[in-house]
């Protein structure tokens, strides 16, 4: 089994080369896309357990950080496993992984329960919670063999390789859920951070040589290049948390690291392509990049161009810019008419802010203008609300809550609406009769 | 297809009607051309407050402030604490962001010269494709508020979510104008 053979072996360099992790799952084979590979990894090491770190310590651990560096050394042995070509790499690696990263976002209780040894779940949860929590995708070209991760190792290793990617230049950001990514720049500012702080802190638990090569090396950056390295080849397969992407690289590829992060770009685009796809109507024929690119730009142009046309026809619907929103949501929001208009939030809106306890307003209202209105729904807009409502000023405070408690009138406001609804309503609008109680209107009208 | 969510649209009308409510005042003596500018100022500005937390929609905003007459608008709209923060300039980023632009303005001029010289008669499909794909990267570019700066992914990114913000807007909009307009003719139809 996988598990076993990945366990007993050392991260000395001279045994590198046995390194190979055989393909555990029948992906390889497969000719899904990187992404889709790594999905169903994630998928299939899930509801791995977390154990067995013990079994995985292979340096000397330190007196503080000591289950990080067993996790750590896990991960080293495992990316050092999974590079199967340059037996020197796994070393500086290994050591790189040692001291690598710590996220700035890896809240401070997970990091330290994770280096006192508290509860491995509560660890591999808030860990995978603060590496998820990145939103900072780093690729990790590595691979491991997917049985030893116990969860703990996983977030380790995806934090450290997180970290790794955040030193490089390239910064990839993976959605394993497809979210739009969160801003890059500044987490992975906070990721190189964040880890020369970890490796200061490491230094003192490690006494490895290897290590120290390592941290050497790490001082000149070759270990960018030596990680990279890591993540060519292997046909290894590798359950690692959704922060970051596991490229292997497929019969008949290149395998260098340029052509494996540049495979894992391109799927990137290629997924956010099919996302513009559901977005952009019409699209669907459409199979090439340039032709997407080509539906995308006329569509975001006449979705500006709508944008433009409304607001000319809203300015010249309204002479006033006065948008009187309560008198239109009353009608409106009741009447078939719109029926197709009606949008739950402008429903909502208005129950809200309706001002049910008008009930003479209403009726004036519905039989004129001949609109179908549900009297029904009135009358149980009229019963629901208790007391007198105030203005819909709550609902321009930021405090707005959707479907919260039912605002108040004011009883002055109350008499004014009385006033504008039932004289000389139809001239309200076009030129109020009351410009004082139409000023008061417009003040308060929002929603 | 209804993919922003209803708290989203909210807010939207929210803002959108807070800006109008501002210019309402000054909306009697305003043509038509004033007022339409001042209703998609507005639109907007509370689209981009809508959003907020996104690359566009803060580009969108200082690319809004920087209209004239714009100013008061928004300063409504946001606040005062944050217009300031928008107003002050970022004392690298601006800097590094008109190097960056200037130096790729030279670079594709440069690289549009080389090219016109050294084009083969027959080009291959794959440098044909790299450079229409390019092309209308660029032009997306333009399109979607800030995003000269970005990488290709990046940009679809906010691509996606500022046509997802977009419709939303041409929706409420829409939405809002029908009502307005109902409105009317049912007060013609009173009358």
């Amino acid at each position: 089994m996988t598990e076993g053979s990945c366990m007993a072996r050392h991260p000395g360099s001279a045994q590198s080369h046995h390194y190979r992790l055989e393909p555990t799952i029948d992906l390889c084979s497969m000719d899904m896309t990187v992404l889709e590979r790594q999905r169903t990894r994630l998928k299939w090491l899930k509801p791995q357990d977390f154990g067995g770190s013990a079994s995985t310590n292979l340096f000397p651990t330190g007196s503080q950080a000591d289950k990080h560096q067993e996790s750590s050394t896990a991960l080293i042995e495992m990316l050092s496993r999974a590079d199967g070509r340059d037996g020197g790499w796994p070393d500086l690696t290994a050591g790189y992984l040692a001291q690598g990263g710590g996220f700035e976002p890896l809240p401070e209780p997970a990091r330290l329960g994770f280096g006192t040894g508290g509860s491995a779940a509560a660890n591999n949860s808030e860990m995978e919670a603060a590496c998820r929590g990145l939103g900072q995708a780093a690729i990790s070209r590595s691979s491991s063999c997917p049985a030893d991760i116990d969860g703990q190792e996983e977030d380790e290793k995806g934090r450290v390789a997180a970290s790794l990617k955040g030193s490089f230049k390239k910064r990839k950001a993976e959605k394993a859920q497809g979210h739009a990514s969160e801003a890059s720049s500044p987490k992975g500012m906070v990721t190189e951070e964040m880890k020369d702080k970890r490796i200061k802190g490491e230094r003192d638990g490690d006494g490895d040589e290897e290590v120290s090569k390592q941290r050497r090396n790490d001082n000149n950056n070759t270990s960018e290049m030596s990680v990279e390295t890591t993540k060519d080849s292997s046909k290894a397969s590798e359950v690692q948390k959704p922060d970051y992407i596991h490229v292997r690289a497929r019969r008949g590829q290149a395998t260098d690291s340029h052509s494996l992060a540049e495979r894992v770009r391109r799927e990137k685009i290629s997924e956010r392509m099919k996302y513009l796809q559901d977005l952009v109507p019409g699209c669907n024929k459409i199979t090439g990049k340039a032709g997407m690119l080509d539906e995308i730009i006329n569509y975001v142009q006449s979705l500006q161009q709508q944008v433009e046309f409304l607001s000319m026809k809203l300015a010249a619907v309204n002479p006033r810019l006065d948008f009187n929103i309560d008198n239109f949501f009353t009608k409106e929001i009741f009447s078939p008419c719109n029926s197709s208009m009606v949008s739950p939030e402008l429903a909502s809106a208005s129950y809200l802010h309706f001002n049910t306890a008008q009930p003479a307003a209403m009726q004036p209202v519905t039989p004129c203008c001949g609109l179908d209105v549900p009297i029904s729904t009135t009358e149980a807009l009229r019963r629901t609300t208790s007391g007198p409502v105030t203005i819909p000023d709550p609902f321009i405070e930021p405090g707005f809550q959707g479907n919260g408690s039912l605002p108040t009138w004011d009883a002055d406001l109350q008499a004014l609406y009385n006033m504008g609804f039932l004289q000389g309503r139809p001239a309200a609008f076009p030129s109020p009769p009351f410009p004082g109680t139409q000023e008061a209107n417009n003040l308060k009208m929002e929603m | 297809m209804q993919e922003t969510p209803k708290s989203f649209r909210h807010e939207f009308l929210r803002q959108l009607l807070l800006g109008l409510k501002h210019s309402s005042s000054r909306a009697q003596e305003m043509s038509l051309l004033e007022r339409k500018k001042a209703i998609k100022l507005a639109a907007d500005t509370a689209l981009a407050m809508a959003s907020d937390g996104s690359h566009w929609s803060r580009a969108l905003i200082s690319n809004l402030s920087k209209l004239d007459g714009s100013q008061s608008l928004i300063k409504t709209m946001m606040g005062d604490e944050a217009f300031q923060k928008i107003k002050k300039p970022i004392n690298g980023a601006s800097a590094f962001c008109r190097k960056l632009g200037a130096r790729r303005v030279l670079k594709g001029y440069t690289m549009r010269m080389r090219e016109k010289k050294r084009v083969p008669p027959c080009v291959s499909a794959q440098a044909l494709a790299k450079k229409l794909v390019k092309r209308r990267t660029e032009k997306l570019k333009c399109l979607i508020p800030g995003g000269e700066f970005m990488d290709r992914y990046s940009l679809l990114v906010e691509a996606s979510d500022y046509i997802l913000s977009l419709k939303a807007q041409v929706d409420v909009m829409q939405r809002l104008a029908n009502v307005l307009a109902c409105k009317d003719i049912q007060l013609n139809e009173c009358v």
